[in-house]
């Protein structure tokens, strides 16, 4: 990883963006219920989850004496180290064509519809790929300014649509019972893994690692909170019916004089959207340098790009591409590697080579 | 000096591709900007009209010399809606641009089907707006009421847009964008409800009229319609009371008219002995703005007080009434009760859900009605 420093605040904003746009991109599962009122719920057992799954990656931070999940492990086991940058590049790579393929599909279902955005994804790549050859400083610092942008977006879409909430599309809690309200809960947590970025980056982070991270979980869950409120209020459960349920919100509103307001906040979406993409080749293409610590600087991030295109491309033909790669178990799984099981392993090797040290 | 280049690129990248329209290179003049909807149908064929902008006069700098309509008229037949709106293409050379819509009319014909065929394509087009109204066409094609003549240079569907809209806020009619329509269609207990639009001669021109509600069966189809006087104390009884006027009298018989400047409704339910009985309470603030029998003298607080007990009463009288009516009528939920039983009593409604027109026909309903008299006007008033 490079050594550029940032503050908790650039890079926790980094991660803001990155868990609210894939909050309006989500897409109506047979398996989530977003037109129910139990989906306010949703963002805080999302929030609980995130305290606990944290554990481990807070545990590794201190055992690492603030040295990045990669920089660490290699000092102990370099095979083990090289299992671990393997991992994260299926991962990451199975969230970028995520990403991708929901971009694609917002892209030419909202934003130009009926139109093949292949050159406008192949385009997003391309800025992604040289934008991810920047240090993760110039990504943090622009995203502060994007957290601006995205701000008054999620401000201005709430305070236009809150005048349609309605009182009859607000019903009992747990209607379909505690557990079914758990399974939809934890099946909506597992679409912000953004905190796994954590572990990799913790080299350039500077501040309190911690206290930034409770502070961004507060006003990620305080954020998604008041957005599936809105849509439960003013969409109930027409938002069920609707492909992009939160940014469905955006079309019922109206904001003084700006009656397609949708439009701007589409193109906050999208730059958001390259932000996130761009984070994601950078993780990939950091991972690559350490499998392959010669290779020119340049290529991984340009090979990440090529192979991500070459899938989307594939994914962007046909609807049922985009549901494999969006699979209800491809998110679980990814989630529970890269926030749990990464993150409890390399404390684990941690933890066994301490002992191993203080033994000789 | 790269970085400098490439965020040079990427501020180019975002300024060059998101500010320009959807079709690159489209004029307004080459668009087709549908105003309002109307969908026919004749044996099993849809006939669907539009209305159009007439952008040639729309993109001139001053229209008033172009001459032509402010909108343009066109209809087209096809085996469902979608296919009929895509053969206006071969009409008008452009293609259809559904996201400033209006309005969607549907005639009577259609309604006697499940609407939900004719509504999934507004449903589920990328450029359809989910705040569209909806109404039916009463006594009249659909496709009649768009080429009515209302008037010169005038967008008919933007003048039935604002009828609507009017409708709602004076309580006359309920609210009926898209949205609501397929959330009660979604609603298991539910029946839909739309206002009517009829049209009515007014010399050599004609005039659109919104007065009476089209119910829906629980197929979604139309069953019969509520008139005038049910259909505002239905927007009543529905929660939806936002403005209205009230006549009432005074103890000789002087009318008064009252202007409702604010309302609330509030539901209690509870099933007692398998019955379901509702507590509604309806609070309205109204203030006087007319009065025969004063003679421009001081208004006395008795008489305040006899207008409030008047209106309670009447009020009541009429909700009890239409809510009767509605049983008798098949007893199709329009007035999302099943829905207020849910937010009360789930454990209930979900066990009387499955026979809700039985049980909502043997529900009983208690109307306490308070009238808040807020202000008498400029006149002045004896404490």
């Amino acid at each position: 990883m490079t050594q550029t420093r940032i503050t908790t605040f650039q890079f926790y904003s980094l991660l803001y963006i990155c868990s609210v746009v894939a909050a309006f991109m989500f897409v109506s599962t047979t398996l989530i219920d977003l037109g129910t009122t139990d989906a306010v719920l949703f963002p805080t057992v999302f929030g609980i989850l995130s305290l606990i799954t944290i554990i481990p990656t807070f545990a590794f931070c201190k055992k690492s004496n603030g040295e990045s999940v990669l920089i660490a492990t290699r000092k102990r086991n370099k095979l083990f180290s090289d299992i671990i940058a393997f991992s994260y590049i299926v991962l990451v790579f199975i969230l970028l064509l995520r990403t991708l393929a929901r971009l694609d599909l917002f892209v030419s279902s909202e934003v130009f519809p009926e139109n093949t955005m292949t050159f406008l994804i192949v385009s997003i790549v391309i800025v992604s790929v040289f934008l991810s050859l920047l240090d993760i400083g110039a990504l943090s610092r622009a995203s502060t300014i994007f957290l601006v942008m995205v701000t008054l977006s999620v401000s201005v879409i709430v305070t236009s649509a809150f005048s349609n909430v309605e009182t009859v599309n607000i019903v009992p809690l747990f209607m379909n019972g505690e557990t079914e309200f758990i399974k939809q809960a934890l099946s909506y947590s597992v679409f912000f893994p953004e905190s796994a970025c954590l572990i990799l980056f913790l080299s350039n982070i500077k501040g309190n690692i911690k206290k930034g991270y409770y502070l961004y979980i507060l006003l990620l869950v305080l954020s998604l909170t008041i957005v599936s409120f809105t849509v439960v209020g003013a969409l109930g459960e027409f938002s069920n019916t609707q492909l992009f349920p939160a940014f469905a919100i955006s079309s019922v509103g109206e904001f003084r004089v700006l009656e397609r307001f949708e439009s701007i906040q589409s193109s906050v979406w999208t730059v958001c959207i390259i932000a996130k993409t761009t984070l994601q080749i950078m993780i990939i293409s950091n991972c690559i340098r350490h499998l392959f610590p010669k290779i020119k600087w340049w290529t991984p991030n340009a090979i990440t790009g090529i192979v991500a295109t070459a899938f989307i491309i594939y994914i962007s033909q046909g609807v049922t591409r985009f549901s494999f790669v969006s699979s209800q178990i491809w998110v679980t799984v990814t989630y529970i590697l890269l926030v749990v099981v990464l993150p409890l392993v390399s404390l684990l090797l941690m933890l066994k080579k301490k002992r191993g040290e203080n033994l000789a | 000096m790269l970085k400098k280049i490439l965020l040079l690129f990427f501020v180019l990248f975002v300024f060059l591709m998101f500010c320009s329209c959807e079709r690159y290179g489209t004029e307004v003049e080459d668009m087709m900007i549908i105003e309002g909807i109307a969908v026919d149908k004749e044996n099993e064929t849809f006939e669907v009209t539009i209305e159009m902008l007439n952008n040639k006069q729309s993109a001139s700098a001053d229209s008033s010399n172009v001459g032509d309509e402010m909108t343009l008229i066109y209809s087209a037949k096809g085996e469902t809606v979608a296919e009929a709106l895509r053969l206006i293409i071969n009409k008008t050379g452009n293609v259809p641009t559904y996201i400033h819509n209006k309005v969607i009319i549907l005639s009577e014909e259609v309604a006697k089907t499940d609407i939900t065929k004719v509504l999934d394509f507004f449903e589920r087009d990328y450029t359809t707006q989910p705040v569209t109204l909806v109404c039916i066409s009463k006594g009249v094609k659909a496709g009649e009421v768009l080429k009515a003549n209302i008037g010169k240079d005038i967008s008919k569907s933007e003048v039935l847009e604002k009828i609507l809209n009017q409708s709602a806020i004076s309580s006359i009619t309920p609210e009926t964008r898209l949205i609501d329509v397929i959330n009660t269609i979604l609603d298991e207990t539910a029946c839909v409800t739309l206002p009517a639009v009829s049209l009515e001669n007014n010399g050599e021109t004609k005039t659109f009229f919104v007065e009476d509600i089209a119910v829906f069966n629980y197929n979604n189809e139309i069953s019969y319609y509520l008139g005038r006087s049910s259909a505002e104390s239905f927007v009543k009884l529905l929660g939806e009371l936002k403005n209205g006027t009230l006549v009432t009298q005074d103890e000789i018989g002087n009318k008064a008219t009252f202007i409702i400047v604010d309302g609330k409704t509030k539901y209690k339910a509870e099933v007692i002995n398998g019955i379901v009985n509702y507590n509604v309470k309806i609070k309205m603030y109204c203030d006087l703005n007319a009065y025969e029998g004063d003679r421009f003298k001081t208004i006395k607080s008795e008489t305040v007080e006899v207008f409030k007990k008047n209106i309670e009463t009447e009020t009541e009288r009429s909700i009890t009434n239409l809510y009767k009516t509605i049983q008798i009528n098949n007893s199709y939920d329009i007035l999302r009760f099943g829905r207020r039983l849910l937010q009360n009593d789930k454990n209930a409604y979900k066990l009387l859900k499955s026979d809700w027109q039985k049980n909502f026909k043997n529900s009983v309903i208690m109307v306490d009605v308070e009238v808040i008299i807020r202000r008498i006007g400029e006149e002045s008033y004896h404490e």
